[in-house]
């Protein structure tokens, strides 16, 4: 169980980015933040990451308290960051330092078996196409088999045909071992295909708005009535997150019909 | 005629390095060849038909001729042994500090701040500012020369590795944050790596500047080497043997950067350059 408490993040420059986030995420859920530009998301989720720790407040899991970089965490960021001198497959071992060589192997061709690359298992970052590259950052993320996994807009520099399919693709993955997802995301229909609950943020100073729960099975239709429902309720939060007359809600609200002041 | 001559035989080095740094050097050699070669052969033929004396700018037939007579008698072995020798230990001596010191000053904060200003206050003297005083502190032989070529060597080389590990993408080594990379591990895996293509070429850099210097050393005082050739060639006009001496640092140059080039290749395939041809890996 990954729990935040009053987490609060001033950079040295005092800009406050984030104010007393609190959540709780279960394990193998899937949570997605949601926010416009400036809102904090990704200080969140480098402060759970343990690359930028809190100002003040608590990042925990299972009652270790996260300051540092956690072999139980892994993170996916929005450019693949795939190590241009390594190949395919010795990429997605990276994380692998103090395996056996054999289990090693296996684990890479089993990752790059099921996110399609077996035959690209020699091939250079360079030769990947954007996609292609993003998956490999997923599976070599996944590999080590983290407990929670951490995603900061890990879709956003692609097309849309392509954002579909990786979105598809990691829950296909995410089923295999479940562990928990993070997503942070600005792509409301992302957030509604993939999430259990979407958390809507409000900027300056970064703070939780609303959670909205997402009750719908998976595979979830894109084009069906409940997921269009859903999407219109993280849409209307994300208006009035916005909005600077809408004060902050003192109460959550779990069906995203927030309180009119 | 003399400017002329040299204006010559320099480009024929340069246009030799464009050709090899743009495409795997073991390519296409031959068609860096033809330039030098065109160029020789209308010089030869000029001198042929008597439109020229050649007696300053000697045709490629008589410094060939002197080149062939220097290697029977065994001097030019003993030349090119002499400089090759003290090229390379300079070069060695000049690569080993400049890389620790850019090493250090790149990846220590402190050691920057405390050890850069003076280390570029050192590189603001032109070198050869230091002849001098080497020769007053480490006497006319080897020493005072070796110590030239390393400070030649040493400078671009600390400059190529502090500036090469100062510009590492911070994302990257974010990833081995992320995986938790230890000091050691951080280096071997992410720093050195991402390093070394500006590292090599740090280290052509420098080797030509090698080059530069021991023909300054060479020409300071010296009873043997190749600078030593140009000098007595100056002195008792002899052109041809000038040239003679000309040709080897160009051979001698060239194959040096070539030979570090393609040790470097097999540890640089991955790069997604301009340079690279398409299709390779």
């Amino acid at each position: 169980m990954l729990v935040l408490d009053a987490v609060d993040k001033t950079y040295p420059n005092g800009v406050h980015a984030l104010e007393r986030f609190s959540a709780t995420v279960n394990l193998g859920e899937i949570v997605a933040i949601i926010g416009g530009s400036g809102c904090g998301k990704s200080t969140l989720l480098r402060a759970v990451a343990g690359l930028d720790p809190a100002t003040s407040g608590s990042v925990t899991l299972d009652g270790t308290a996260i300051t540092a970089p956690h072999a139980k965490i892994g993170i996916i960021f929005q450019e693949p960051r795939l190590l241009p001198w390594l190949s395919v497959a010795d990429n997605i071992g990276f994380g692998l330092g103090d395996v056996p060589t054999e289990v090693r192997r296996a684990r890479i061709a089993h990752a790059l078996t099921k996110v399609g690359l077996a035959d690209k298992a020699k091939a250079w970052p360079r030769e990947l196409s954007g996609g292609q590259a993003q998956r490999v950052a997923i599976a070599r993320a996944l590999v080590p088999q983290p407990e929670v996994l951490l995603l900061d807009e890990p879709f956003s520099a692609l097309d849309a045909f392509t954002r579909r399919d990786l979105q598809d693709h990691l829950l296909d993955l995410w089923a295999e071992t479940r562990p928990t997802l993070v997503l942070v995301t600005h792509d409301v229909d992302e957030a509604v295909v993939l999430a259990d609950r979407v958390f809507v943020m409000r900027p300056r100073p970064g703070r939780l708005f609303d959670e909205i729960k997402i009750n719908l099975g998976r595979p979830r239709d894109r084009n069906s009535p409940h997921f269009d429902n859903f999407k219109r309720r993280v849409l209307t939060a994300l208006d009035r997150s916005l909005d600077r007359s809408v004060r902050d809600a003192e109460t959550k609200s779990s069906t995203g019909e927030a309180l009119w002041w | 005629m003399t400017s002329e001559t040299i204006a010559t035989a320099k480009p024929e080095i340069s246009t030799n390095e464009a050709a090899t740094s743009r495409r795997p050097s073991y390519a296409r050699p031959l068609l860096g060849l033809l330039l030098p070669i065109s160029v020789a052969l209308s010089w030869e033929i000029m001198v042929r038909l008597g439109l020229s004396s050649g007696r300053l700018v000697p045709p490629p037939s008589k410094v060939f001729a002197t080149l062939a007579e220097l290697a029977e008698s065994g001097e030019l072995l003993r030349h090119i042994t002499a400089t090759l020798t003290r090229v390379m230990t300079g070069f060695g001596f000049g690569v080993i500090a400049g890389t620790m010191l850019g090493a250090m000053t790149g990846y220590w904060e402190l050691a920057r701040r405390l050890l850069d200003p003076s280390v570029q206050a050192l590189r603001a003297i032109p070198s050869l500012a230091w002849v001098p005083l080497f020769i007053l502190w480490l006497g006319i032989f080897e020493t005072s020369k070796i110590a030239l070529i390393a400070i030649g060597v040493f400078f671009p080389v600390y400059l190529g590795v502090m500036g090469a590990i100062l510009s590492v993408d911070r994302k990257i080594v974010e990833v081995g944050r992320t995986f938790r990379l230890s000091g050691p591990a951080m280096i071997r895996r992410i720093l050195l790596p991402a390093v070394l293509p500006a590292y090599v070429v740090a280290l052509r850099v420098g080797l030509g500047l090698g080059w530069m210097f021991v023909v300054a050393a060479e020409l300071i005082g010296a009873s043997e080497g190749l600078g030593y050739l140009l000098l007595d060639g100056q002195q008792l006009g002899k052109p041809a043997q000038i040239l003679a001496a000309i040709v080897i640092f160009a051979i001698l140059g060239k194959t040096t950067d070539w030979l570090i080039e393609i040790v470097a290749a097999p540890f640089l395939r991955w790069q997604d350059v301009f340079g690279r041809k398409s299709g390779g890996a």
